[in-house]
């Protein structure tokens, strides 16, 4: 798993996984530590062997070390007696004194100090050598002592039954129960986090206008992230019902035109043919042929952009050999050179007619604000090949290398409508060029002119991926 | 103008359009026959004398461009000129693979159809010029101009008459490289335009109907030139 995956701040999934970790380990322990405190299961019995000898051995110790030494503090007094009771290691010795309340322990400290008291005198109720065991201890009592005149109640504490195996291993438990609390948290997290993952997916794909894009619902459980998932396909339904419908209507206007404009056109031969001639009739005509144009060139790029083309393997002679001879062609009629370029040996993964559709647009383009020279480049990489065309004309600034890609983008008055241009040229080429998972770029050629640089893989779109292809320099 | 004045038959639903073609027309000295029903428009043009050339839309009510295509070439080799509507590539292609003649799309300039006109029409003209011409007999194919028909090894091909003149004018040239250029001017009556693939999509309309009787290739492609037709 990727390590910065685990950065809280930009990561749900750590986020969750964190907080349901740290909240769980938490409430384990705090659940452990009252338990402890208030487990309060209280036992009766009459002390025997071993306890009863602990018990009197213990206080009789106590009575001599402080007979031996009567200035000794009592807690020392109950450690050296405690310390000379070898066999007795994990017992503490506990002395309470009922009229002050004062309380000594020693090795250690007794749990449960604040509510000793009432303990103690719920054990001295109990009668001489009883055991009671209460939450995790035991206590042996009581024996009565009397040192310097006041009365002391001695008792043995030991943990409860045999030293406890489960508090001897407590640190070892608390270790398994954080690893297993973090590996379910960790299924925890990745179970809500998994889906989202899947489903932003697709939000990519349809972002970057893969309108067809849609996720399986059933492969999500019917929660709210199954209800998110409905909501998305609901969205991506109308995004593409609205895509689809601005193609239509984009598509139908285009048609619809074509009739009136084809009458228009008739009409014009009537009024020629009836003997009238002169420059607003000739004016009316170019415009109408303008018109026509750019309802073909509408109709072509609807066409490109609602594509769902088959593609074909085909040698990049085979494909473009015959483009470049008709470009040389019309070249030369505009007075113009354009050298046919070498074609290298590979083989490519296009839809023909759309491919070609694109680069003639480029070509035309490149014909059209040539000075003179118009150069193309054809080169095969590992992964991708690439087209180069490029020409001597005015060029155009380096800020509207992106914005020639819309449609009817206007640049600079070097290259305006008087050259003929319906500002749609480029679009349908960026519009084929997606269509191929591909990336165009315009930029300045090294004639001064420009140079637009086509770069397409080799094997054809990715159909299911939204990557983009690397760019190139 | 013209003592014995060629037929022509439009088919398309647009009457306001068509009424202005016929005036057009007729004032070039055509006979103009209009028919605004594709059903119709389909049976006037294969019963009777029929029509020297075809005036036909693609985008019809009842029965498209292309299904009325089909049904005229089953029985009729009549010139047809597609007015494909659509300006679409597509469109184009499908109605030269179906075996018409040439196309125009829709809407167009008027100096252009009545050109287009004209040359399939002088394309006829020139063909009966030639009933007095001998047969061309050419590597299993005979051209015979006399009778229109052209066989490979003994079965009769079912050209157009662009195709017609096409594979006559490469064979004629047999051997030699006839280029585009002289194709578009001889053949479509006009200038080559560049992107322009009606020449290929008739020399590969020939080419399909020959490969249905012969293996070996006749016409072959001289890339970005023109075509040469195997002399032997």
């Amino acid at each position: 798993m990727n390590l910065s995956k685990l950065n809280p701040n930009r990561h749900l999934f750590s986020r969750l996984f964190l907080w349901f970790w740290v909240t769980l380990v938490i409430s384990v322990l705090t659940a452990g530590w009252l338990g402890r405190l208030f487990a309060d299961n209280v036992d009766v019995r009459e002390a025997r062997g071993k306890e009863l000898a602990w018990l009197e051995s213990g206080a009789k110790r106590i009575r001599k070390v402080h007979e031996v030494r009567p200035s000794m503090p009592l807690d020392s007094v109950v450690r050296v007696a405690h310390k000379r009771g070898a066999t007795e290691r994990f017992v503490t010795y506990v002395l309470f004194n009922p009229a002050s309340g004062d309380l000594v322990t020693g090795p250690g400290r007794v749990p449960f100090a604040p509510f000793a008291e009432e303990n103690f005198r719920f054990i001295k109720e109990q009668g001489k050598a009883t055991v009671v065991s209460r939450g995790l201890s035991v206590f042996i009592g009581i024996e009565t002592i009397t040192l310097d005149g006041q009365e002391w109640w001695f008792l043995v504490q030991r943990p409860s039954g045999r030293p406890m195996p489960l508090q001897k291993h407590f640190g070892w438990l608390i270790l398994g129960a954080v690893l297993i609390s973090g590996l379910f948290c960790f299924l925890f997290a990745r179970s809500l986090v998994k889906p989202i993952e899947r489903l932003q997916d697709s939000t990519k794909k349809l972002a970057e206008g893969g309108w067809q894009t849609r996720v399986d619902e059933h492969k999500f459980r019917r929660d709210e992230i199954g209800q998110l998932v409905k909501d998305f396909n609901a969205m991506a339904d109308q995004l593409e019902r609205a895509w689809q419908r601005q193609q239509r209507l984009l598509a139908d206007v285009s048609h619809e035109l074509r009739s009136p404009l084809a009458r228009l056109q008739m009409a014009i031969g009537l009024i020629e043919q009836e003997g009238s001639t002169g420059t607003s009739i000739n004016r009316i005509e170019r415009e109408a042929e303008r018109m026509e144009m750019l309802i073909n060139r509408l109709l072509q790029l609807t066409r490109v952009e609602g594509a769902q083309p088959a593609f074909e393997r085909i040698s990049v002679s085979d494909l473009l050999a015959e483009t470049f001879n008709d470009a040389a062609f019309e070249a030369q009629q505009n007075n113009k050179v354009l050298p046919t370029p070498d074609f290298p040996e590979c083989t490519v993964t296009v839809n023909r007619e759309l491919f070609l559709s694109g680069v003639e647009n480029i070509i035309r383009n490149a014909i059209r604000y040539a000075n003179g020279n118009i150069q193309v480049q054809l080169r095969c990489l590992t992964t991708h090949w690439q087209i180069s065309i490029a020409d001597d004309g005015p060029g155009l600034q380096a800020s509207e290398y992106d914005a020639i890609f819309r449609p009817f983008y206007r640049p600079t008055e070097a290259r305006d409508r008087a050259s003929g241009g319906a500002g749609l040229g480029l679009a349908i080429a960026k519009a084929v060029v997606d269509l191929h998972d591909g990336d165009i770029q315009a930029a300045q050629s090294s004639m001064g002119g420009l140079i637009i640089r086509i770069s397409l893989p080799l094997h054809g779109p990715h159909q299911c991926s939204g990557k983009l292809p690397e760019k190139t320099s | 103008m013209n003592d014995n004045p060629h037929n022509i038959l439009i088919i398309d639903d647009d009457s306001e359009l068509t009424d202005m073609l016929q005036t057009y027309l007729s004032t070039l000295g055509y006979n103009v026959h209009v028919e605004n029903d594709s059903l119709i428009g389909v049976r006037t043009a294969t019963t009777g004398t029929g029509a020297d050339l075809i005036l036909l839309d693609v985008m019809m009510p009842k029965m498209d461009g292309f299904d009325a295509l089909k049904k005229i070439r089953q029985t009729h080799a009549t010139p047809v000129l597609m007015l494909t509507a659509r300006g679409d590539d597509y469109d184009r292609i499908l109605g030269l693979e179906l075996g018409a003649d040439d196309y125009l799309p829709k809407p167009f300039n008027h100096r252009e159809l009545a050109a287009r006109i004209k040359a399939i029409f002088r394309r006829l003209e020139l063909g009966a010029n030639q009933h007095q011409q001998v047969d061309l007999s050419l590597n299993d194919i005979v051209l015979s101009p006399k009778s229109q028909t052209v066989t490979c090894c003994g079965h009769t091909l079912n050209l157009t008459g662009t195709e017609f003149g096409l594979l006559r004018l490469l064979m004629v040239s047999a051997g030699e490289l006839v280029t585009k250029e002289e194709i578009s001017q001889k053949i479509l009556g006009r200038r080559l335009m560049a992107f322009d693939r009606s020449i290929d999509m008739h020399v590969s309309n020939i080419r399909k109907k020959i490969a249905v009787f012969s293996d070996s290739e006749k016409i072959k492609t001289v890339r970005g030139s023109g075509y040469v037709f195997h002399d032997a």
